[in-house]
């Protein structure tokens, strides 16, 4: 296995000749020693070439669209979609209305009850509670396009984000109205949902079935 | 089951913690009133849906119309509230998010279940406490929580000093009933 000093150096070089994206080199590691990397790279970018900080410029310029994607790059191998898409939300500073109508659009869903379908699919995403291998291609476009990201850097977050829970979760609920009891437990068997009910239509199909962009479907 | 009692202190400032979160591109700080939704939403990342059936929430089959007035759904990241109520009742479907909010940051992790006990069907955020027997301690804290996180002390002050601490012009500034409010002040002397 390669030092991880040696890593940092490698990557170094290739930034400076214009390739900023880690991923190859944090691949070569694991575990600690991963962790130790991604410091020493976050350490290198802090302080490569210091410049006079000028936000207007750097928000208008393509740096600012690099330092996000190399971000992107730094943040994916650990959070999943749970973690990606809240702190992408929050970096662009979008409220989750304005992620799901724009969604909704890049999708086509112009009939309300589509377009609230849409967003329900983009919290479970969010939520980590959908499969990733459902989430089709025209989806993560449209959320890369929203987010000035890549489909490459949203499928590296969707192949880390764990599957649905299969075990029931918890309900807390706040009870009202007169009942024999003066407690009531609330207990949840979640296995088995889902929430196609009957035939699933396109909007289902964009966000869990993975055979959609299967060539030879 | 025993009544609880609570640090409210400690639960001040989950809501404190909370609250200095958000972005200001969500809330300032200081408008009122607190835009709980829009926190819930875009910062904790909880969906509310405003459902006729709550039995139509997963798991939750067995509810009967009208039992309840809220429900967490922690592994959908979703909270529930009963039409009817927040239809009738805009202050008490802002108290119930807060409840349920309260139980998602305190009280999610490591309980299987969680316990409530019934409250009666008024236009009144502070359940009664002549029940029959006492509130347990989770219950007591998502209530505090709801307080302080949609009557926020620092804003209750100032707002008290701006009208003499008069209730009625207190509980429209903060989209909350007279009695949360009324207690609410009690509370905090």
């Amino acid at each position: 296995m390669i030092p991880v000093d040696r890593l940092l150096e490698q990557y170094a070089a290739a930034f400076r000749a214009g390739d900023p994206d880690p991923w190859p080199f944090l691949e070569q590691v694991e575990g600690e020693e991963r962790d130790q990397l991604e410091q020493l790279v976050e350490l290198f970018l802090m302080n490569v070439e210091p410049r006079e900080w000028d936000p207007e410029a750097f928000a208008a310029s393509p740096d600012r669209e690099m330092a996000d994607r190399i971000a992107d790059s730094l943040i994916v191998p650990r959070g999943g979609w749970r973690e990606l898409l809240p702190s992408l939300r929050m970096r662009h500073r979008m409220k989750r209305k304005n992620v799901d109508a724009r969604l909704a659009e890049e999708l086509d869903a112009t009939d309300p009850r589509e377009a609230e379908k849409v967003a329900t699919y983009y919290h479970d995403m969010e939520q980590g509670n959908l499969d990733p291998r459902g989430v089709s291609e025209q989806v993560l476009a449209a959320l890369s396009g929203i987010y000035g990201t890549t489909v490459e850097v949203l499928r590296r977050a969707g192949a880390v984000t764990k599957p649905p829970r299969s075990e029931g979760g918890v309900v807390f609920a706040r009870l009202v109205g007169e009942t024999d009891e003066d407690f009531v437990i609330s207990s949840e068997d979640s296995r088995g949902f889902t929430r196609i009910k009957g035939e699933p239509d396109r909007i289902d199909l964009l966000f869990t079935d993975p055979d959609l962009d299967d060539p030879d479907r | 089951m025993e009544g609880g009692s609570i640090d409210t202190g400690w639960v001040e400032q989950q809501a404190y913690d909370l609250l200095g979160s958000v972005p200001e591109f969500i809330w300032d700080g200081e408008s009122l009133p607190v835009p709980v939704d829009e926190i819930v939403d875009n910062v904790l990342g909880l969906k509310v849906r405003i459902a006729d059936d709550m039995s139509l929430a997963p798991g939750c089959e067995d509810l009967k119309p009208g039992e309840v007035s809220g429900l967490l759904l922690t592994h959908l990241g979703e909270i529930w509230v009963d039409a009817f109520e927040a239809g009738k009742w805009d202050t008490r479907r802002r108290f119930t998010v807060g409840h349920e909010v309260g139980h998602y940051l305190i009280h999610r992790d490591g309980r299987p279940q969680i316990f409530c006990r019934k409250v009666d069907i008024v236009e009144d955020e502070e359940p009664e406490r002549t029940g029959p027997a006492p509130k347990p301690a989770p219950e007591l804290e998502a209530d505090a929580f709801a307080a302080a996180l949609l009557m926020p002390e620092h804003l209750i002050r100032e707002e008290a000093t701006k009208c003499g601490a008069n209730v009625d012009a207190m509980k429209e500034r903060f989209n909350c009933s007279h009695k949360a409010m009324k207690y609410r002040l009690h509370m905090l002397g």
